[in-house]
């Protein structure tokens, strides 16, 4: 992180050595310097990640809730169909156990796709911002404390293979039981025996540093770059100057 | 002469590179945050006409009238000023249910169609905040070197030999330099409101406009303020060096550090207990309530005997569908209360002669728990202010010693978008749930069949108090903007009258 900062003051150092050689009056070089801290302060981490976050539209909160509940009705309706004739005991269990399923996976879908969508637009609104080495810093900052997107990012997935482990847990158990019907997803056809608490699988948050690092990587190499350009510029801007 | 003054003054100011860039730098982020957060409002707009409708919807769906918790919703809309000052507007819910067994209040609002909540990660910009922070730096790099500049160049020796007053000179300068940053200022919110006017979904009115021109007032004053303290330092130092350095530390304190510093030392102020002890009471009282409310069933040969664990009922009223026992359990916003619910489809012929007393028992119910709640009411207000209101006042009055305090409170005071102005839409959710329960107690609603059954006609959602909320008018923006704005000025005038005896003391 110091060598982040050292590299951050470097550049606005380099900046400034830039257009103190290109300008001959004080006062200008000031204000010019001012008009482009605004720009790449004020500007470009707020309103331009807003600006370019408005080119895609994910589907809002009312729309996910409109389309879950679309699928919800369509699947009921389906459940409700095959019941207007009389069904098998066995039939009916296993019908059942097939709707919980269909309906979570549904579901499930449509949330993931809502949150691709979520996530899309941000990244897309990060990325245009990456202009700004303000808000490169920024990204490189929350890389290493582990506090930003990327971070959130690991957290949603690790959630996920936490679901997926806990599914394959309850899949694997109820198989290890013969007395078990193995319809997943209603009570009357799974394991009724009791599970160890100690089996079953505990959420682990960890934390991928080799991601961290990837994701500040491109960050850092443009920081270096943006010194290096405002760097050479300002040797050339000073060896051409006329005292 | 003075005409004269001004007019060398302008010209020099025009002619500069700094003025083009002050045009130029305002002009970019006026116009882009104002395109910004014009489909910002839209969005927010659409969410509110959405939700209005399905919330209409939801409760006219409803046949009896118990039914009506969590489907009777109000919807706050987003404030068209809030493009200006966007204040508590999108921070504070803007959602509520309105119900007989609760007050509503501002912590109890929830938000309605929320957008993509990654998106906060980019912080939202209003005009406001451009000039807060651009505007009082343009009005220091006009002012760092007025006097300054013209003492290191020897012309203001050479302005003094002339009979001129010294008053003169300042009064110049100061006209001419207020002239130009009104250039960027006003041409930047004439776009802006360009923009707003020709949004098909913003309507303004005038009082609207009068708003506005109360907020271009107060970014008057408040550059105004910023010029005067850059030409203080300009006539304290005689380098321009320095007077520039102590012009962008001034700059950083009041903008930057202050106001920082201030909300995250009223963050860790210690909060009073008020909070335990006021959520005990209101829980006592929901207790005593219940405990009298078992007695009256244990005893009722028709409603009772309770079931085993004493939570349930015991209604001897066959056809009902679910009956159902509720606790809000919310310490941290002081909510508790008990609901009861039981639905009757159709109540079956063996069951009608037990109805009226089920109705009667409803009767006594709600009458209690409307009065349970207002004596909570009581309890919970003052606690609520003690916890929420309290510090926040604190905050914004420590804020008040620093120019952009000062101009952000009379700016939101202007555009609604201050707690005061939310407070009005949550005492119009007040005054409305007072409305329907009156209206429940008139038309006899608690002690109605529809309360908890539909077989012999349903509920008549058409005859409910309808719910209006109009934002308050000019004089009562004003009222609450003109402490700050009165304040602003003194500044001003204090910080005139200092430079000018300095000026005046000052050898060239």
């Amino acid at each position: 992180m110091s060598f982040i900062a050292i590299l951050y003051t470097s550049l606005f150092l380099a900046l400034g050595l830039l257009i103190s050689a290109r300008v001959s009056r004080s006062a200008v070089s000031l204000v010019i310097l001012l008009l482009i801290w605004v720009i790449f302060v004020v500007f470009v981490p707020s309103t331009l990640a807003s600006i370019t976050g408005g080119f895609s539209s994910p589907m809002s909160t009312d729309e996910l809730w409109q389309r879950r509940d679309e699928l919800y009705a369509r699947r009921w309706e389906r459940y409700d169909a095959y019941f207007e004739t009389p069904v098998e005991s066995s039939k009916e269990m296993q019908f059942k156990g097939e709707h919980v399923i269909a309906e979570a996976e549904e579901q499930e879908r449509v949330n993931e796709v809502h949150l691709v969508q979520q996530i899309e637009q941000v990244k897309f609104a990060r990325t245009t911002t990456r202009i700004s080495p303000i808000a490169i810093s920024q990204h490189l900052f929350e890389s290493f404390a582990g506090t930003g997107f990327e971070r959130h990012l690991q957290f949603l997935e690790n959630t996920k293979t936490h679901a997926r482990q806990f599914r394959k847990f309850i899949a694997d158990t109820d198989r290890g039981d013969p007395e078990s019907s193995h319809i997943i997803g209603i009570r009357e056809g799974m394991s009724q025996k009791p599970v160890s608490p100690e089996a079953v699988p505990i959420f682990e948050d960890t934390l991928s540093l080799r991601r961290d690092f990837n994701a500040a990587v491109i960050d850092l190499s443009l920081l270096t770059l943006f010194v290096l350009v405002l760097l050479s510029g300002a040797y050339l801007a000073f060896v051409r100057v006329e005292v | 002469m003075l005409m004269t003054l001004i007019r060398r003054e302008l010209l020099d100011n025009l002619m500069t590179f700094r003025f083009a860039a002050a045009v130029f730098i305002t002009l970019l982020l006026v116009v882009a945050n104002t395109i910004v957060l014009l489909k910002d409002y839209e969005q927010r707009l659409t969410a509110y006409n959405t939700a209005t409708q399905e919330s209409h919807e939801k409760i006219r769906a409803e046949k009896i009238y118990s039914d009506y918790l969590g489907k009777l919703v109000v919807h706050r809309p987003p404030n068209p000023l809030s493009i200006f000052n966007l204040g508590l507007d999108k921070q504070v819910g803007n959602k509520i249910e309105v119900y007989h067994a609760f007050v509503p209040t501002i912590w109890d609002a929830e938000k309605h169609g929320a957008d993509n909540p990654f998106l906060n990660l980019f912080t939202s910009i209003d005009i406001v905040l451009v000039f807060q922070g651009v505007l009082s730096l343009l009005a220091l790099i006009f002012a760092y070197d007025a006097l300054a500049g013209e003492r290191e160049r020897g012309t203001l020796r050479l302005v003094l030999t002339h009979p001129i007053q010294r008053g003169y000179i300042l009064f110049a300068k100061y006209i001419s330099a207020m002239l130009c940053l009104l250039v960027p200022l006003s041409i930047s919110l004439l776009l802006s409101i360009i923009l707003l006017t020709t949004a098909t979904t913003v309507a303004l009115d005038t009082d609207d406009f009068l708003r506005i021109g109360g907020i271009v007032l107060t970014s008057l004053l408040y550059v105004s303020l910023f010029y005067l303290i850059g030409m203080c330092i300009s006539a304290m130092t005689r380098r321009t060096s320095t007077a520039l350095m102590l012009c962008m530390f001034v700059w950083g304190v009041l903008v930057l550090v202050y106001p920082n510093l201030i909300l995250t030392a009223v963050d860790i102020v210690p909060q009073p207990n008020t909070q335990i002890s006021a959520y005990n009471q209101i829980k006592q009282m929901w207790e005593e309530w219940d405990r009298e409310n078992k007695r009256l069933l244990r005893n009722d040969a028709v409603l009772g005997p309770l079931s085993q664990n004493g939570e349930g009922w015991g209604f001897r009223l066959k056809g009902g569908e679910y009956s159902f026992l509720r606790d809000e359990d919310k310490p941290s916003i002081l909510l508790y209360f008990h609901q009861t619910g039981f639905y009757a489809g159709k109540i079956k012929a063996e069951s009608e002669p037990h109805v009226p007393r089920v109705q009667d028992y409803y009767r006594f119910y709600n009458r209690e728990t409307v009065n349970t709640v207002e004596r909570a009411w009581l309890v919970r207000k003052p606690a609520l202010e003690a916890i929420y209101v309290q510090p926040a006042n604190l905050g914004q009055m420590l804020l008040k010693f620093s120019p952009t305090g000062l101009y952000d409170a009379a700016t939101e005071a202007w555009a609604g978008t201050d707690l005061e102005g939310i407070q009005d839409f949550f005492s119009t959710v007040q005054r409305y749930r007072r409305a329907v329960v009156d209206y429940f107690y008139d038309q006899k609603i608690f002690e109605s069949r529809q309360w908890f059954a539909a077989d012999e006609g349903t509920a008549d959602w058409e005859a409910l108090p309808q719910f209006s909320f109009h934002r308050n008018d000019i004089s009562i923006n004003a009222k609450r903007a003109l402490p700050d704005l009165f304040l602003l000025l003194t500044i001003n005038l204090i910080l005139f009258t200092i430079i000018f005896l300095i000026f005046v003391k000052s050898e060239v």
